[in-house]
């Protein structure tokens, strides 16, 4: 008797399973190994916090996989050359024009009033955790447009950065229904995403931490050609490690996966070559010298050291060896794709005996121990990195290198917390960290800037960790005027001509014997999985990843 | 009975207390909230001060801990304790309020209430078919001891002890989830194509109306995640089970029952096992609390969205009040736990009287 009733009720479940496994709306599922903690596109940090925000709100303008800047919510881009930018004494104004019949989710109109709304919440002091800060909001003097489309921002003073600067516009009517000390909790909030407004193509409609959020298409939303999106639902699958996700896409368990790289290029045998996108990444890995403690150890001669060392270090036997040949050598710090690159050209391949010249020439005479010494120092360097195998595996092949020709690198992997961790997060004396300056080279990735601002931070004396308030990222504390000189042209300008010049010489200190800072290893990849039945997929280089255009995506 | 229960529901008071102490200062000085701010050169040192103060960083430890467990706060110390409704405050543990995740902004009683049914409906799956397998197969190995059976089953408990359970996990899904097999899901609680994120409204709404699919689709997905839980944790229980069963096989009076002509399966059943139960209900009890604070392993490589992920994700964030009112629950239910143990003892054992 039971077994009839539990065979029944197998039957029957299995009969419902069968019956309800039709799709009846089009969807795309995407996949992602990282939750995100924010689709507020102004307190994301994390890439998975940018790729779901940006299926959900508009930027002004976009940036194409060509890392050409297109516009998106406005007509034009605002330059120089088109008037879009006139300089006003010591400031300057920007005009932007939103197209017409925009509306955000809720059917209110979008205009300039959302504009000056969202800069003055950005500005309201009682903001927290913006990611980008308040830099370049706080140069605006003014926002003029109201309820009409063409509005006229004004800065100060002249602000490079003013393209990305509004990336996204948000809707004032609703940012100013709750007050800006309760942005981080009820703006957005991840528990109840339905309740806010949005103008992208996708919305979402419901969220199960780590595990799936669903948006449907935006209504109010068309493409460029006037189109809805062609899909009725994307859904955001999430794992807790690319190894599963990748695992995820081989069960077929959703269409296209997203931020994978290239350490991630053998474990995708067996999938097909037409479903993996590999582009160069802006990412690129790299070899910081701590221009401080090689002084300490090495007086004057820390320059010549670092010289010996560049050339040295075989990048094509690092490419070949430990990156399996899926990466490419680079010279330079600034992607190829980006306006600004000059291609400096030189050599990739290492002059292991040319090191070995500039050391003898420079009084270094070899010990017993085949170990270059000078007045009693013995030349040994402390090399740091973080616990990916990949980069351990490297720095093992760099060390064998060195030592062929007379230099001992100690290397040593430490976790991300302690070579990353910020002066007040870490100890004054943790090992390795990068912001303290416990290093003498360490290895690690940068990503390319697509604003030239972007590294003024990074290369200028004003970055330097050890002045106050200690959160510059210019850990190697290289102090170079002419470079310094150079990115204050970069930051006082936005003729294009005037920022590309001074660009170039900064590339051109950057290949030059200058440049006792940088090593750059090889440019990484990005990687996607996409199944076949999804098309206009292009993948993008920049933090907008996939889903720059993910309203133009297509499901069979 | 009840007069105990009542005893140790009160000693526990003070032990929760002293663990909320402990629990609140070594995360609090394990890490702070604002270090994901420190390498973001746009953040200015102005900004993070103001980040702090919006979430009573900027505090003593010892505000903090009294505002986190709901002592101080608007009212006067020891009378914002009170309940709300005679005057007392509202904020703080003590008033239900486990305040909000200084990551992601959300409650954190919404974090946890989220994240507590997919956890339980694993580990209790898990759990059920782990703790019954344990039993019977460690009572049959005892009783066929030195058998094939006991021989494979000990090879089989040093194999599945030894195994680490994210290589397990890997091998399941390697050789069950992909192809060409694909019996069964490789992660998720649910399909993303056919059904709604589970535990969200649509889910449920997606339940009422298909509940057989539903409850289909969710058995598919427990399968791999079940099957290596159980593989990992059988092993110590039957081995505890077989041993404390041989004590009690080996005892005068399963002798003197043998000798007086009882049935063998009586004497296995009545005489021998109720005895070698004892310690395992204690073993059990012991176990309880994982059905709450689950399993961070297993739940990351079937990206299972349990507590265990939580608990790691919150303590890679130093979101120290889900990490407070994570362990905070997990604490109360080991103390539970001990406390049902303890019961239980007197219910299987007509020797234990508590009153």
């Amino acid at each position: 008797m039971y077994k009839r009733l539990f065979s029944a009720l197998a039957v029957a479940v299995l009969v419902a399973g069968a019956c309800s496994s039709s799709t009846p709306v089009k969807k795309i599922v995407v996949a992602e190994w990282q939750f995100p903690d924010t689709v507020n596109p102004y307190l994301a940090q994390a890439e998975t916090d940018i790729e779901v925000s940006d299926s959900m709100f508009l930027n002004l303008v976009d940036v194409t996989p060509d890392l050409r800047t297109v516009p998106d919510l406005v007509t034009s881009v605002p330059t120089l050359a088109n008037g879009g930018v006139k300089m006003n004494g010591a400031g300057m104004d920007v005009t932007w024009t939103l197209k017409t019949g925009m509306q955000w989710s809720d059917g209110t109109p979008i205009n300039c009033d959302d504009m000056t709304g969202t800069w003055k919440w950005i500005m309201d002091p009682a903001n927290t955790g913006l990611a980008g800060g308040t830099v370049g909001w706080e140069d605006i003097s003014g926002i003029t447009g109201g309820t009409g489309t063409t509005c006229v921002m004004s800065f100060s003073k002249v602000y490079e950065g003013y393209l990305y600067l509004v990336a996204p516009l948000l809707p004032a009517k609703y940012i100013s229904s709750i007050s800006v000390a309760d942005a981080p909790t009820k703006l957005y909030p991840l528990n109840n995403l339905k309740s806010g407004v949005y103008d992208g193509p996708y919305i979402p409609t419901d969220l199960a931490t780590d595990s799936q959020i669903t948006t449907v298409s935006n209504a109010k939303w068309s493409t460029i050609g006037g189109k809805a999106p062609a899909v009725d639902q994307v859904i955001w699958k999430y794992y807790a490690d690319a190894a599963t996700m990748l695992q995820g896409y081989k069960a077929g368990e959703y269409d296209v996966a997203q931020d994978l790289n290239d350490a991630d290029i053998p474990s995708l045998a067996g999938i097909d070559l037409n479903q993996q996108v590999i582009h160069d990444s802006l990412t690129y890995e790299l070899h910081s010298f701590n221009n401080k403690s090689l002084q300490t150890k090495f007086g004057a001669d820390y320059k010549t050291i670092v010289a010996a060392i560049k050339l040295a270090v075989d990048r094509q036997a690092i490419a070949a060896g430990p990156l399996g040949g899926n990466v490419s050598v680079s010279n330079n710090f600034i992607s190829p794709l980006t306006w600004y690159y000059k291609n400096e050209g030189g050599s990739t391949a290492a002059d292991p005996a040319g090191a070995t010249k500039l050391l003898t020439d420079a009084g270094w005479v070899k010990g017993s121990d085949g170990i270059f010494a000078k007045g009693g120092v013995k030349l040994e360097l402390q090399y740091c990195t973080t616990t990916r195998q990949v980069r351990q595996d490297t720095l093992k092949l760099v060390a064998s290198q060195l030592n062929a020709i007379g230099i001992k690198a100690d290397v040593n992997a430490v976790s991300a917390t302690d070579l990353f961790g910020g002066w007040d997060a870490a100890k004054a004396d943790t090992k390795c960290n990068l912001v303290h300056g416990n290093f003498d080279v360490a290895e690690f990735a940068y990503v390319s800037p697509l604003d030239p601002l972007g590294s003024y931070n990074v290369y200028t004396t004003q970055g330097i960790p050890d002045n106050a308030p200690h959160n510059g990222q210019n850990t190697t504390r290289i102090s170079l005027p002419a470079l310094d000189t150079a990115y204050n042209n970069v930051k006082g300008s936005v003729d294009p001509t005037v920022v590309k010049a001074a660009m170039a010489a900064i590339q051109d200190i950057y290949v030059s014997d200058q440049n006792t800072y940088e090593l750059p290893l090889y440019n990484r990849k990005d990687v996607w999985l996409v199944q076949p039945r999804i098309h206009n997929f292009t993948g993008n280089p920049t933090t907008s990843a996939g889903e720059w255009n993910i309203g133009d995506w297509t499901a069979d | 009975m009840i007069k105990y229960t009542i005893r140790r529901c009160i000693q526990a008071v003070p032990v929760l207390i002293l663990i909320t102490i402990l629990l609140f200062f070594m995360m609090r000085v394990q890490g702070n909230p604002v270090d994901r701010f420190a390498q973001n050169p746009k953040v200015t040192a102005a900004q993070i001060a103001a980040f702090e103060h919006r979430w009573g960083l900027d505090q003593p430890l010892p505000i903090q801990y009294c505002d986190w467990i709901g002592l101080c706060g608007d009212k006067p110390p020891v009378i914002n304790a009170l309940p709300a409704a005679i005057g007392g405050g509202d904020n703080g543990v003590l008033h239900g309020d486990f305040g909000f995740s200084t990551f992601d902004g959300r409650p954190v009683i919404d974090i946890i209430a989220q994240r507590a049914l997919p956890t339980i409906i694993l580990m209790t799956t898990a759990y059920i078919i782990w703790i019954t397998v344990a039993i019977l197969a460690g009572v049959y190995a005892a009783v066929k001891r030195y058998s094939l059976f006991d021989s494979g089953l000990t090879i089989f408990n040093y194999v599945g002890y030894s195994l680490p359970t994210f290589w397990l996990g890997l091998m399941l899904i390697t050789l069950f989830a992909v192809p060409p097999l694909r019996w069964f899901p490789a992660s998720g609680m649910n399909d993303s194509y056919t059904t709604p994120g589970f535990g969200t409204d649509a889910y449920w709404a997606f339940f009422g109306s298909n509940p057989l699919f539903a409850i289909f689709d969710l058995g598919r997905h427990l399968v791999l995640p079940v099957i290596t839980l159980v593989m990992v944790s059988i092993a110590g229980d039957s081995r505890f089970v077989r041993s404390s069963m041989l004590d009690s096989l080996n005892q005068d009076y399963v002798k003197t029952a043998r000798a007086k002509g009882v049935p063998e399966r009586r004497v296995i059943l009545r005489h021998a096992l109720r005895n070698a139960l004892l310690p395992v209900i204690t073993n059990i009890g012991l176990e309880l609390p994982v059905l709450f604070s689950g399993a961070i392993v297993t739940e990351t490589i079937f990206a299972w969205p349990g507590m265990g992920r939580q608990l790691i994700e919150s303590l890679g964030h130093a979101d120290y009040p889900v990490l407070m009112g994570v362990l905070l629950i997990t604490s109360t239910f080991v103390v539970m736990a001990n406390l049902l143990a303890d019961i239980m003892y007197a219910v299987v054992d007509p020797r234990v009287k508590y009153d």
